[in-house]
């Protein structure tokens, strides 16, 4: 299941205009491809063979599928969940209690099933596009309090406290030694050195065929004596495509669990003197004996290392077992010609070894908060007393926007018909700009991306110092669910939210869906103002990039 | 605009008296702004300025020191109007429609309130917009004025 899940966000991933290299949760891909979770495919499938057997009519082999009870359970699973997702825009029961009703559905009016189970899927894939935008609106809201009213949350603290590892030159820092390998590889295109020692799935120290690069990696991960015999040896194989790479996936279908790995034989090299591991990095090491070989400045030396480093992607492990052999191998002789002690020298290289030297300090914060947190940290945040915070120096350039947003038609009276008969300001020019779809299909979308970021930025560069949202309020109005209906064909409006589905957890429709998540995009605008996310009719209309 | 130091107000039907009814107002998001610097919470009736019915309202307010004095002054009554929007017009509107526009002496307050900041904000020199940005904010700077009340999009 991991694997199927993994191999489906792949190929979704691959239907976005992103970077390899670029960090997207799971729910961000799949909200933004607007497609079913791996789960979800396969509960189609499942419910999609239902309807076929009950098509095939009454047959021996219900006897048979009635006794795999665990496929039965999965059925009913899917059922139920089924039933979860259209209970409030459908009229069906309960299939646990009403079966027989399903059941003449599925094989009595196929068009209808269908589109039920289009409608369920449908609901499920807008649900979590509301849970993701909800939570990009969180974590951007969180981020900006933190900053503002300057606390640190209980969550935000550092995972990985005892060991460093990161990209100098990008001065980025990574949980682990294999995110730091990740990372070289995918930004600076360095090859891990394990695989410079080999370049076909035949180990050169034990002569063992594994026939997949996936099999000979994790040979060479375990088996320390051959590795350190290959470094002995001191060559360097051209890269070839390594664990994951289509070859290497086509090898392992093609040979893994049917051949064990195979012992080859031939000549092998003489027995050398085994090289103890080592990080060092032996330009790098090069350099820094270069640099210190005619030292006059201390200083002017670590400015040129510094130089060096910003142009010369180095790991963190690498640069610090390098620096550290070369202090650990500098002595009195090296020190004759310099002009300060060699234990002030050594005290100067050591602090290179601060990773705040390099930005590489910074504690790390959880990746993703749950929604449920984030929703709990902004109570506190409304129930913590905060001492008076310091005044926002208040300044504004020469030309300021007025944003009015959900400004709907022009009439007498309005906001800006007041403004337009004051006297014009001395000292600034006024733009009072109408944001609205009945004013501009593209600049007055609150729910295009390329539209919010535009007013966004505007607002961060000190042209929008002001605004007037009043977001539409229909899905919260309090009349929803009262008095009696004009006639018995038409329903009242029925109640979306309430106080445990502030967010709307249950809407009726997919066009009431579609109203409350309107709503709720330009709520979140009208509140943040920031990017939460894309959404659908944004992307169909081609949202502007204005910068 | 907390972080800029701009001055905004959003306006939302006011908070209900029912335990269980959805508000924005009961929004984790907007609890936590509410305790931002410069950010304010002020309730009103739009039927003091003129609306048909009582109609509550919050503002949340950001760094408008003055709002509530202008909204003092422009207001046109004390009492509160008696009147109920419910149901449907005589030509098939949902009577609640009207109320979607401000009435306009809110507006008037609004307008004097920003007007107000903006205009004790002093002038920083620094960059200018582009060109383009200039040719935008005038094209959606509406001049013709249209006497329709239309659904929001929220259908």
């Amino acid at each position: 299941m991991t694997h199927f899940h993994a191999a489906v966000i792949r190929l979704y991933r691959r239907l976005l205009p992103v970077s390899p290299d670029q960090h997207l949760a799971d729910d961000e891909v799949l909200s933004q491809v607007h497609m079913p979770s791996p789960i979800e495919l396969i509960r189609r499938a499942r419910l999609r063979y239902v309807a076929t057997l009950h098509h095939c009519g009454e047959r021996h082999e219900w006897g048979l599928l009635a006794a795999d009870r665990a496929w039965q359970g999965l059925v009913e699973d899917d059922m139920d969940w089924m039933w979860g997702q259209i209970k409030h825009s459908s009229q069906m029961p309960n299939p646990k209690l009403h079966w027989e009703r399903w059941r003449e559905v599925i094989c009595f009016h196929r068009s209808y099933w269908r589109r039920l189970t289009r409608r369920a899927f449908e609901h499920a894939i807008l649900q979590r596009e509301k849970h993701w935008r909800v939570q990009v609106f969180y974590e951007s809201l969180t981020r900006h309090l933190r900053q503002t009213l300057k606390y640190v949350p209980h969550e935000c603290q550092e995972i990985a406290a005892h060991a460093t590892y990161g990209c100098i030159s990008c001065k980025k820092r990574c949980r682990n030694k294999a995110g730091e390998a990740a990372h070289m590889f995918r930004v600076h295109h360095q090859v891990a050195k394990r695989r410079l020692l080999v370049d076909d799935p035949v180990c050169p120290a034990c002569l063992k065929n594994f026939h997949t690069m996936g099999k000979l990696t994790a040979h060479l991960y375990y088996a320390k004596h051959c590795r350190r015999t290959l470094h002995s040896r001191n060559y360097e194989c051209a890269p070839v495509p390594g664990k994951g790479s289509n070859q290497d996936q086509q090898n392992t279908k093609e040979h893994d669990r049917l051949l064990p790995p195979i012992q080859a034989e031939g000549p092998q090299q003489a027995p050398q003197r085994a090289r103890e591991e080592t990080e060092v990095d032996s330009d790098l090491h090069m350099f820094l004996m270069e640099t210190f070989l005619d030292l006059e400045n201390v200083e002017v030396a670590i400015m040129h290392i510094l130089e060096e480093l910003e142009m010369r992607p180095t790991t963190w492990t690498t640069w610090t077992a390098t620096l550290r052999y070369f202090v650990d191998t500098l002595d009195d002789e090296d020190a004759q010609a310099w002009p300060v002690s060699l234990t002030e020298v050594k005290a100067r290289l050591l602090d290179l070894l601060e990773p705040m030297r390099w930005d590489l300090d910074a504690p790390f914060v959880r990746p993703v908060q749950s929604l449920e947190r984030l929703e709990q940290e902004c109570r506190d945040v409304a129930v913590t007393e905060w001492p008076p915070a310091s005044d926002v120096p208040r300044e504004a350039f020469r030309h300021r926007v007025l944003l009015h947003i959900f400004s709907g038609r022009r009439r007498p009276g309005d906001l800006q018909f007041f403004l337009d008969r004051m006297e014009g300001p001395s000292h600034y020019i006024l733009h009072v700009v109408s944001m609205d779809v009945v004013v501009d299909a593209v600049w007055g979308d609150a729910m295009a991306v390329g539209t919010r970021d535009y007013w966004q930025k505007a607002a961060l560069d000190g042209f929008v110092v002001a605004f007037l949202a009043g977001p539409p309020c229909e899905t919260w109005s309090k009349a929803r669910g009262k008095g009696v209906p004009l006639n018995k064909h038409k329903k009242l409006p029925r109640i979306l939210r309430d106080e445990d589905h502030l967010w709307t957890a249950k809407p009726s429709s997919q066009r009431a869906y579609a109203g409350s998540d309107r709503e709720r995009a330009t709520h979140l605008h009208a509140v943040d103002g920031s990017d939460h996310g894309a959404n659908r009719r944004s992307r169909r209309r081609g949202a502007p990039s204005r910068t | 605009m907390v972080q800029t130091g701009g001055a905004g107000v959003v306006e939302h039907p006011a908070e209900p008296e029912e335990e269980m009814a959805a508000s924005i107002w009961k929004l984790p998001a907007v609890l936590a702004l509410l305790q931002a610097p410069g950010v304010n919470r002020h309730r009103i009736a739009q039927g003091l300025f003129g609306a048909p019915s009582a109609k509550a309202t919050d503002l949340m307010v950001i760094n408008l020191p003055h709002i509530v004095a202008e909204l003092r002054c422009w207001m046109l009554r004390k009492e509160l109007p008696h009147g109920a929007s419910i149901g449907l017009t005589a030509d098939g509107q949902w009577r609640t429609g009207i109320l979607k526009e401000y009435p306009p002496a809110m507006c008037g307050a609004l307008a004097s309130a920003f007007r107000r900041e903006l205009d004790r904000t002093p002038t920083k020199t620094g960059s200018e917009p582009k060109l383009d940005d200039i040719a935008l904010w005038e094209s959606l700077t509406v001049t013709m004025y249209s006497s329709h009340i239309g659904q929001d999009f929220a259908g």
